[in-house]
């Protein structure tokens, strides 16, 4: 901002940017550009534009709170001003790094696979960048970190993603891969997703008064989740055919029937239980980094 | 044990065919010929004799009403019964056939193809179970991420090296 103001003083104050015809400008002493020349110098219409292709590539729901932050994060990236301060140390470095990426992280919706690999691309580099006291790659330990941090915003439990941490965190020395990085940071992000479908899913299962579920509902909402979740012999589309004829309405109602009609008396089931029950059949077919 | 004719009345052939019959310049390749019978006494159906004229695969449908109560149902007894081992020669074109009642095969449909039996399906939902196709809907997006996420394996590998899972450099110096 304070580039901006400063050129602004240098053109005569009629030239406006709302000014109708280009005669007020042309009069202004020492303005011989015109308006776009002014905008194109200042760097203008490249933010603009820049800031245009990631709304067209994130495609959020709100457009103008997006394009909002988005700036507020350009304000905070652009070296800070006031050049007579000492550089900050490397641990504000690392945290403004790790901010960095986790705002490229979430631009995209991981299902907009195509804008989230790029995400993906920009935030690793931004990560693996070298700095005066730090060597070009990402480590193990910035890289176990941003996980934490990705699954702690999310607000999913701590004790959901525990062990999805222990499968996918590398160690403080390794030299982390893109390939891994990607892996990881999707596999975190759809698990979020999927512990709010079964946070989701709870509360339709649940007694409203008494925020527990019928433990023989859930019990039986996940057994055959899954049953349709165990690899069968058979390739891909019967396998697919297979677990949407059990997880269909009919046979679900089948099956909560059952377990409700038993001789088990009921008893209560939390939520958090419940997630992490939920959390374990996804982490199970998390393959682990090595 | 003495076999009757039935007397049955043979509706001209109707040709399956998508779009318009009129405009559309193709032949079809499936036609339907449906068979009634006037006199209403119930029998029980041992033979069908016809004599062929240039069709490769034959498949026969019978609506069959079980009792008064329940309407009627369409059950599939023979499906693409082959009538000429190749369509294209004259074997078995003109041929007289017989089908007989123990030729239709019990179908056997793999377990999860099959609707399930009328007495299984619950009448009415327990009180207070929560609505299935709400939770079926969630349960299956639940599926549908763990399944992206097990076909999506990187083979990149970090690169590891491993004694019972320690990797402290002093350890491994002393082996």
């Amino acid at each position: 901002m304070a580039a901006v103001e400063k050129r602004r003083q240098a053109v005569a104050p009629p030239a406006g940017f709302t000014d109708s015809g280009r005669q007020s400008v042309s009069r202004a002493v020492g303005a011989a550009e015109s308006e776009e020349d002014f905008l194109r110098q200042v760097g203008v219409t490249e933010m603009l534009r820049a800031a245009l292709l990631k709304v067209l590539e994130a495609r959020p729901e709100e457009p103008i709170a997006f394009l909002a932050h988005y700036f507020e994060n350009m304000g905070l990236r652009s070296p800070v001003n006031g050049g007579a301060g000492e550089p900050p140390g490397q641990l504000l470095l690392q945290q403004q790094r790790l901010g960095r990426a986790l705002w490229h992280l979430r631009l995209a919706h991981h299902s907009q696979r195509a804008a989230f690999n790029n995400n993906v691309s920009v935030a690793y580099e931004c990560l693996s960048a070298g700095g005066r006291r730090k060597r070009p790659g990402l480590d193990g330990r910035t890289y176990s970190e941003l996980l934490r941090r990705i699954c702690r915003d999310g607000q999913a439990p701590e004790e959901v993603v525990a062990p999805l941490l222990r499968k996918v965190q590398c160690r403080d020395h390794e030299a982390v891969p893109l390939s891994v990085f990607r892996a990881g940071t999707l596999t975190c992000f759809v698990l979020l997703e999927f512990v709010a479908r079964a946070g989701a899913l709870f509360q339709l299962l649940e007694d409203p008064a008494a925020a527990v579920a019928d433990r023989r509902v859930g019990q039986a909402v996940l057994d055959t989740l899954e049953g349709a979740l165990q690899a069968s012999d058979a390739a891909a589309p019967a396998r697919f055919l297979e677990a949407g004829s059990r997880l269909g309405p009919d046979s679900l109602a089948l099956a909560l029937d059952r377990a409700v009609g038993g001789r088990r008396p009921s008893a209560p089931m939390t939520r958090e239980e419940f997630l992490e029950r939920a959390a374990a059949l996804f982490i199970a077919k998390v393959k682990p980094v090595g | 044990m003495s076999r009757v004719l039935v007397p049955c009345h043979v509706k001209g052939s109707v040709a399956l065919q998508v779009g318009d019959v009129r405009t559309s310049q193709g032949r079809p390749g499936v036609l339907v010929i449906d068979v009634t019978f006037p006199s209403v006494a119930p029998f029980e159906l041992q033979e069908i004799t016809f004599k062929n004229y240039y069709t490769a695969f034959l498949s026969i449908r019978v609506r069959q009403y079980t009792s008064a109560h329940t309407p009627a149902k369409w059950v599939t007894c023979l499906r693409d019964y082959c009538l000429m081992p190749d369509p294209h020669s004259e074997e078995g074109a003109q041929e007289y056939v017989s089908l007989f009642k123990h030729q239709s095969p019990s179908m056997t449909f793999p377990k999860w193809l099959s609707h399930p039996v009328p007495c299984e399906q619950p009448a009415l939902l327990r009180e207070g179970l929560p609505d299935p196709s709400r939770v079926s809907s969630e349960v299956q997006q639940m599926w549908a991420l763990t399944e992206m996420i097990r076909a999506s394996h990187t083979s990149a590998r970090i690169g590891r090296f491993d004694v019972d899972g320690c990797y402290d450099l002093n350890l491994l110096s002393y082996t």
